[in-house]
């Protein structure tokens, strides 16, 4: 006999209804097979039984693939007659995890070896008597037969349903009628001609009215409050509906706006602004009655503004102050009059203190010369017309003087370049390079040349007879040659910085270092023969020397010592090229 | 003026010799002499007198 099989395909998501199959009494080869659309790989199928009698049973299933399980019914849920409740469910670690599905079989009694043994020989119609022992327990109990048994059925569950006759025609184009159950009628009815079985798919939900709705779909529902409403744009002057404006305020102080004034507060506060109200020729054409604080005419003849103050005309203008040094305002006539009187472009000029003093011209001109106080002390201090006119024209700043001191005797000055000229105590004045006259007196000789010329200054003969001192040729920046000039005096420190050319050889009575020499501004040549330099001094000169950048120079000072203070300033000045002649290291 | 070389010093002058020295015989020995006049020029040849050229 082969074995009585149940197969079942399962969606845990859902009820479905499942036909209803029987199993014989005491079968012990009864299987459920179980096919579910969820993957049971680690879970088990629970089938939980329920007889006719509530005796309740518990079974696992066997798993037999990722999907599929089977359960052989155990003798005990197939040993009471009558509809079995079965109800299955996955579960995992004993925790269910799906919704449980029901299904039913029922158990029928098995008459067959009752009917055998009382027919052993006619196994034939024992075999009848059996199919019909079947067929009674498949119709149930029929002894009950209804009074009117037109149009009942005896159905599956034993009992007598109604059943209706419905006119069709059969395979055979024949009118007939078939019998169904009213139910089966009703549902007939309902099915729409053509209608297909229609399986809602596994990711569309269902709702109470059989609206179908996508899982995206249910997410986005869910998502959404109760009465919410997409987004409507209010209106202000909309009076119904969603776009309608409720509680809107009326009043400044409705939108929470404290600070703003109020229409009476407004017009309260207008009432006492100016307000123009026009014009009128002179102050007496102003008007008199009607009046309100606050109205304003413009008086053309003098251009001010008068406002009504309640009592009388008041000059809102007021009084413009005149300017000071810190406020602007108006100009007084006394300082029009002043601008007035400067002329475009004028500069401020700052007349030095000067004095009057009463002075001969070349031309022998009484005149008035004006200087500064410096200079008329130095006009004051000095006694010799002379002297006070040169230094007057070297104040001019375009010309140098030098005062030369002079016993009697051969002047032989020469200075060239800078247009040279030459004055003498007699008033004599020449023009030249070298005057060579010969001096009766001792005397001052003033010489005068161009400012900024590097002129040449050479006693030439003159000798003995200059008997002035160094610092009275200060000025003389390029070339110094006082050959044997025996009676000047002096200090070295009293010249400037000569550049090219020194020579006081024979100078006997000069002293001095001469330092001030610096950088390119140190003479390229230096003879300083026989003078009166202490050794100390000429080491500081040779020192000045050497810290100077110029190259390839001549010092040169025949009869005069030095010390090893000096030692390494020589070395210095001829490792650059210079020639060190003439002094005695002491 | 009479010159004497370095190279030729005795350790006098006469009156109106100076001794004539390089700077790198002044730099080896030359600084040292005493009481005697000297002339040190770059190559030890003996100085040209400027005055002549101005």
């Amino acid at each position: 006999m082969d074995p009585k099989i149940l197969n079942l395909t399962v969606d845990f998501t859902k009820q479905r209804k499942y036909i209803e199959p029987s199993f014989v009494k005491g079968d012990t080869e009864c299987y459920i097979n179980v096919t579910t659309v969820q993957d049971i790989t680690n879970s088990t199928v629970i089938i939980a039984f329920e007889d006719s009698a509530n005796n309740t049973f518990l079974d696992d299933c066997t798993n037999t693939g990722a999907n599929t399980c089977e359960l052989n019914l155990k003798s005990d849920v197939l040993q009471t007659e009558g509809r079995v409740e079965c109800q299955i469910a996955i579960y995992e670690d004993e925790q269910r995890l799906t919704n449980v599905v029901s299904f039913f079989y029922t158990v029928i009694k098995d008459i067959s070896d009752k009917a055998v043994q009382a027919s052993d020989n006619l196994p034939i119609l024992t075999k009848l008597i059996t199919e019909v022992q079947e067929l009674c327990d498949d119709l149930g109990d029929i002894s009950t037969v209804p009074d009117d048994p037109t149009n009942k059925f005896f159905n599956g569950n034993k009992q007598w349903t109604n059943v209706t006759h419905d006119q069709t025609i059969d395979k055979n184009s024949n009118d007939a009628y078939l019998h169904r159950t009213l139910a089966d009628k009703e549902k007939l009815d309902g099915v729409d001609t053509g209608a297909n079985l229609y399986v809602l798919p596994n990711d569309v939900v269902q709702d109470e009215d059989y609206n179908n709705y996508s899982d995206a779909e249910k997410q986005k529902l869910e998502g959404v409050e109760d009465g919410a409403e997409v987004n409507v744009n209010p209106d202000w002057n909309a009076t119904i509906g969603d776009a309608e404006i409720l509680n809107k305020p009326t009043t400044i102080s409705g939108y929470g706006i404290t600070d703003a004034y109020n229409k009476t507060e407004i017009d309260n506060k207008i009432s006492s602004v100016y307000k123009f109200k026009g014009n009128v020729a002179t102050f007496g054409d102003l008007p008199v009655v009607d009046l309100t604080v606050g109205d304003v005419y413009n008086v053309l003849d003098s251009g001010i503004n008068y406002a009504w103050n309640g009592s009388e005309w008041d000059d809102i203008g007021g009084v413009e102050a005149l300017a000071t040094a810190t406020n602007n305002g108006l100009m007084s006539k006394e300082d029009f009059s002043k601008l007035e009187g400067v002329e475009a472009n004028a500069n401020y000029y700052v007349l030095p203190d000067i004095e009057h003093d009463s002075l001969v011209d070349k031309n022998g001109n009484d005149d008035y010369l004006h200087v500064t106080l410096e200079e008329k002390e130095i006009i004051n201090t000095t006694t010799d017309n002379f002297s006070n006119m040169f230094k007057l024209i070297e104040m001019a700043s375009y010309r140098v003087i030098i005062q030369l001191k002079m016993n009697s005797g051969l002047f032989d000055f020469s200075c060239d370049l800078g247009n040279p000229t030459w004055l003498f105590a007699d008033g004599t004045i020449i023009s030249g390079k070298q005057p060579s006259i010969t001096l009766t007196e001792p005397q001052m000789v003033y010489l005068s040349y161009d400012r900024g010329v590097n002129v040449n200054i050479d006693d030439v003969n003159t000798n003995e007879n200059f008997i002035g001192d160094l610092s009275s040729l200060s000025a003389i920046t390029y070339y110094l040659r006082l050959l044997n000039c025996t009676n000047i005096t002096g200090d070295l420190s009293s010249l400037s910085a000569i550049t090219y050319y020194l020579n006081l050889a024979n100078c006997t009575n000069i002293t001095g270092a001469y330092t001030q020499v610096n950088g390119t501004n140190v003479p390229s040549i230096t003879y300083l023969d026989n003078t009166n330099i202490s050794a100390t001094d000429m080491d500081s000169t040779l020192i000045a020397y050497s810290l100077c950048t110029k190259d390839n120079g001549t010092f040169r000072a025949n009869g005069m010592t030095r010390t090893s203070v000096s030692d390494d300033a020589v070395s210095t000045l001829t490792s650059r090229g210079w020639t060190i002649s003439g002094l005695t290291k002491v | 003026m009479i010159y004497v070389k370095y190279k030729d010093f005795k350790g006098t002058l006469k009156d109106g010799e100076t001794l004539l020295i390089s700077n790198e015989e002044f730099d080896n020995g030359g600084k040292d002499v005493m009481g005697v006049p000297v002339s040190i020029t770059p190559d030890g040849e003996e100085p040209v007198d400027m005055e002549e050229i101005v």
